[in-house]
């Protein structure tokens, strides 16, 4: 004799709208994720494309830093950037990344930093307030006015446009 | 019975999806935070060699010359090169100083100057040390570093007095870095 199972009063359609959810929903999640992901590379790869056409000159000047935003301004589209030199004294230490010590609301321009001679960056328009910033930190020797090779932290910020 | 099994089949290929997507997003993120701590390396030895310092009573002058001077005096392994090494890296590993440990070492002529900035495991305060090792001692320490590890190194010539004469010969200075607490000095 066949035993009653309670399945057998469900119609086909729930289960296959169930099995039809689960999948299109993961599937959805995990385009995602990917696409989250492959942004998080782009913008390392592009942090570290900025970072280079700065460190590259291995002792920064006013005229080298000057040319080096120039260079890279025109080269990077897709991206948004920031770029300038601190006294390692006012850069916060601990951690590589500090999303909270710039907010996007002041990275319009260079305008709101007092040394706009060693700020770079690439356009006019500030970054939407739940745009992702990746901010990093490298060591760079910068040349001061007196000739003296200077160990400053140079702070890279990217966001992605549009 | 089919029901059950299209459900069990549609719920093992969204966990199959999901397993894939997050893997494949951790490990890139993750490759990508290693490239910066690689670049980071290379830009502490790029201070290294570009930097000036100002030895009490002297004028400026830069790091690499008066390293070079030390090490044709014989004194590589002293305070006062700690002390002058300690305040251009200080400044350089500002923003890790908190998660990273770190060493310079200088090689020349089957000599390695060690210097040392390290955490004891789950201690927040950071020693430093120094030590002088034969290739041997080095090379053992080198290969027993745990966690992952970022090194960049370059070739500098160096004049020594050998025999009677002046002589150039190669040095090799590397930086590491490492998380914090993982790795202890050798000496």
């Amino acid at each position: 004799m066949r035993g009653y199972s309670a399945l057998e009063d469900v119609p086909m359609i729930v289960p296959i709208a169930v099995a039809l959810i689960l999948f299109f929903s993961s599937l959805s999640w995990a385009i995602k994720t990917v696409s989250e992901t492959n942004q998080k590379v782009d913008s390392a790869l592009t942090v570290l494309t900025v970072a280079d056409a700065f460190a590259q000159w291995g002792v920064l000047t006013k005229d080298t830093f000057k040319q080096s935003c120039d260079a890279i301004a025109s080269k990077t589209k897709d991206f948004g950037f920031l770029v300038f030199v601190a006294d390692p004294d006012k850069v916060p230490g601990g951690n590589i990344i500090k999303n909270s010590w710039l907010s996007n609301s002041k990275l319009q321009d260079c305008s709101y930093l007092n040394d706009r001679d060693n700020c770079c960056s690439n356009t006019n328009e500030a970054p939407k307030s739940k745009t992702p910033l990746y901010i990093r930190f490298f060591p760079v020797v910068y040349q001061n006015s007196n000739g003296v090779n200077d160990v400053n932290i140079m702070v890279v910020v990217v966001w992605p446009k549009g | 019975m089919d029901t059950v099994f299209l459900i069990l089949i549609a719920a093992a290929a969204s966990a199959i999806l999901f397993y894939s997507a997050g893997q494949y997003g951790k490990n890139l993120v993750y490759q990508a935070d290693r490239l910066f701590l690689d670049y980071y390396a290379r830009q502490i030895v790029r201070v290294l060699t570009t930097a000036s310092i100002q030895p009490p009573g002297c004028q400026p002058d830069y790091f690499l010359a008066y390293l070079k001077e030390m090490a044709y005096r014989g004194e590589l392994s002293t305070e006062e090169v700690q002390k002058n090494l300690e305040k251009i890296i200080g400044k350089a590993m500002k923003p890790l100083k908190g998660a990273y440990d770190y060493a310079v070492v200088f090689s020349l002529e089957n000599e390695n100057y060690m210097f040392i900035w390290y955490r004891k495991a789950g201690n927040i305060a950071q020693k430093s040390r120094r030590c002088k090792l034969n290739d041997t001692l080095y090379e053992k320490w080198v290969s027993n570093l745990k966690g992952q590890v970022y090194s960049y190194s370059v070739p500098l010539n160096v004049k020594v007095h050998r025999g009677g004469t002046d002589v150039y010969i190669l040095m090799t200075l590397r930086v590491f870095i490492w998380p914090a607490g993982l790795n202890k000095p050798p000496c």
